[in-house]
């Protein structure tokens, strides 16, 4: 029997949906400091406004639906899927106001892409746009790619530590540092402000190093800071990070994007002294093995086809964008037509399966994900290995993450769940995508780029996109964010309350 | 004779650019082979200014197809704005040869310019303030704030972690 939910189950769904839009709205606030500091008073009324209009959303929902009734695993769920929906929708209205994007419809795309941290633009003229729209919309990627806004705001908020819990599962980050979720998401927001001080600065220093002016290097820090370590991708530039012609800020990049695309749990391993852990670690393992391996053959497919023949080229272009790739940032360092004209085609389709690989688990990276990649491949090893084994020997594998544990049928039917999730998605996406007249090699492209969050392009993404594409990568994007199942949930919920509604 | 002279000199000076192809970024971005190697003429804002020693970057934006331009500090003297919110940077002609994978800049696509000419000087671009629509904005932001703290006084619900009583 499937649970139904009622008129008090959407009641605590939209008061804590309210809650979150409380925190939002201050947030909303934020890029006032640079519109000040650079004198860009114009925008000033549009995140006013945008501010207000979500605090007055906020108010009516939790005065409307004021509950007492607690929050249950289906509210968590379809809570996070509504709230990426609603934050984003919100988040688009500075844009859309400020001239960024040319429709309402490309600012929802921009606002949802920043969110997810995805990285796909549709901004109009970005080397025109004021910075504080820059810093509204890479803002947008560290909270909610680097910090999970809505598990964060219900640990700040939450009134029960049970509703915060929910939600970080619902946000797909299931394995919490402490044992409180309420400390987890503090220590999450600690590292991440700890990683963006130190990428702003880096990146600053760098871009002095490669000529740009201190003010420019500065706020450009900033953001690609706040986009790096969230494995986001929005640059201030039409050139991505191609603007500053060189290799240092380059390094930068990568560093911030491989750290972001670890665990927090190894994060807080290194930070507590445990360094043996990333060596131990199955997903670590996974993550470092599939980069070199599909590295190598990157360097292989580059050198073979005589596209680079210097180390330095072959590293800047072609290991920087499979690293790009795969832990799903979508930094730039080739003109994205040139992928699709210049690189062979093979290449396209490795740098499609890195970013459907992805990063690690819990982290800010999306895709499938290192450690089920890791524990499918082991499932896979244990089966093949069978046959060849005496009835009487009972074979069992095990993995380590975080601890050692047996590899047992729900782990592997978990991850199977997800990483089938994830390819039906994909094969969906790029069906539709061939539908518009791409051909097959750009759509896998572009689909894997909106599914894992990545953000690299092959040209496809432009304004002048069709906009039943838009609307496809956006839901891609939303989906592949949350991992497919808590968006489902959410579908099933309301498709359920529609058919209960029909039959009274 | 002066006129002679004078003629003479034109031709010299615009002898760097006798054979280049006046060209679109957005022709060099889709058909990097194609013009790969060749000396081309292109057109475009400059966005950005990157200083590296005796030379300097220059990200020329045209038609909204961005290109690095890779020339000498003297070459890029006469360029005084860069584009940004504030500013349409200065319109530049620059002459060279294009590299769809510069051997120089670590593959990048570039081009090496010869020749550098400011076209149209930048300008500022004003930014007026709608008065009315800042004043509305304030004015839904402050009544939503009211609406939040009221609601939450009568109440007694803490607003954003704070009790009523620690106001």
């Amino acid at each position: 029997m499937l649970f139904r939910l009622t008129r008090e189950d959407w009641k605590v769904i939209l008061y804590n949906l309210g809650r979150m839009l409380h925190l939002l709205s201050f947030v909303f606030l934020l890029p006032l400091v640079p519109a000040l500091f650079y004198r860009e008073l114009d925008t000033l009324s549009y995140f006013f406004f945008t501010s207000g209009f979500t605090l007055l959303l906020a108010t009516l929902l939790s005065h409307l639906c004021r509950t007492d009734e607690q929050m249950e695993l289906k509210h968590a769920l379809c809570l996070v899927a509504l709230a990426w929906l609603a934050a984003s929708l919100l988040a688009s209205l500075p844009l859309w106001l400020g001239g960024a994007c040319s429709s309402p419809l490309d600012a929802c795309f921009e606002s949802l892409s920043g969110f997810t941290g995805t990285g796909l633009t549709l901004t109009v003229d970005p080397d025109h746009l004021a910075r504080s729209l820059h810093f509204h919309r890479h803002l947008l990627q560290f909270l909610g790619d680097g910090v999970g806004i809505v598990a964060v705001s219900l640990a700040v908020l939450g009134r029960t530590e049970v509703s915060s819990l929910l939600a970080f599962r619902g946000e797909a980050r299931e394995e919490g540092i402490r044992p409180s979720v309420v400390r987890t998401t503090r220590l999450i927001f600690g590292i991440a402000l700890t990683f963006f001080v130190v990428g702003a600065l880096m990146f600053t220093l760098a871009g002095i190093y490669e000529g740009a002016d201190p003010g420019t290097a500065f706020f450009d820090g900033i953001c690609h800071s706040f986009t790096g370590y969230a494995t986001g991708g929005f640059s201030p530039h039409s050139q991505n990070l191609m603007y500053y012609h060189g290799l240092i800020y380059e390094v930068v990049a990568m560093v911030l994007a491989v750290v972001g695309a670890l665990n927090f749990n190894l994060h807080y391993a290194l930070l507590t002294g445990r360094r043996r852990e990333v060596f131990r670690d199955t997903e670590v393992r996974v993550f470092f093995f599939t980069a070199l391996l599909l590295g190598a053959l990157t360097i292989l497919l580059l050198l073979g086809k005589g596209i680079y023949t210097s180390t330095e080229a072959l590293f800047r272009r072609g290991i920087f964008q499979l690293l790009s790739a795969q832990t799903t940032t979508g930094f730039s360092t080739v003109p994205p037509l040139h992928l699709s004209l210049v690189w062979p085609l093979s290449l396209l389709f490795l740098l499609s399966l890195a970013m459907l690989l992805g990063g690690c688990a819990n982290s800010t990276s999306g895709g499938i994900k290192s450690l089920r990649v890791g524990i499918l491949l082991k499932s896979l090893a244990l089966e093949l290995k069978r046959p060849f084994l005496p009835r009487s020997v009972v074979v069992g594998e095990r993995f380590h993450h975080l601890k050692d544990s047996p590899l047992t049928p729900p782990v592997v039917r978990g991850a199977a769940l997800v990483a089938t999730s994830y390819l039906l998605l994909f094969a969906a996406g790029t069906l539709i995508t061939m539908a518009y007249g791409y051909t097959a090699e750009q759509s896998m492209f572009e689909t894997s780029s909106a599914l894992s969050n990545v953000g690299l392009s092959c040209g496809l993404t432009h304004p002048s996109m069709p906009a039943g594409l838009k609307l496809t990568y956006m839901v891609l994007m939303w989906m592949g964010r949350l991992e497919v199942l808590t968006v489902l949930v959410l579908l099933i919920a309301l498709a359920l309350s529609f058919q209960r509604r029909k039959a009274e | 004779m002066k006129r002679t002279l004078l003629c003479l000199l034109l031709c010299l000076s615009l002898l760097p650019c006798a054979g280049a192809t006046p060209v679109s970024v957005e022709d060099l971005v889709r058909g990097p082979q194609e013009w790969d190697g060749r000396t081309v003429t292109v057109t475009g804002e400059v966005v950005g200014r990157l200083e590296r020693g005796g030379h300097v970057w220059l990200n020329l934006l045209d038609n909204g197809w961005p290109l690095g331009i890779w020339c000498t500090k003297e070459q890029a003297e006469g360029i005084r704005v860069v584009g940004d919110y504030f500013h349409i940077g200065d319109r530049v002609e620059a002459t060279g040869v294009f590299r769809a994978r510069c051997p120089e800049h670590g593959g990048e696509p570039d081009l090496h310019a010869e020749n550098l000419r400011v076209v149209l000087e930048g300008r500022r671009v004003p930014r007026p303030v709608n008065l009315l629509l800042l004043a509305l904005s304030l004015l839904l932001l402050g009544a939503a704030l009211s609406a939040a703290l009221t609601l939450r006084f009568r109440r007694k619900e803490p607003f954003l972690g704070y009790s009523p009583e620690s106001f």
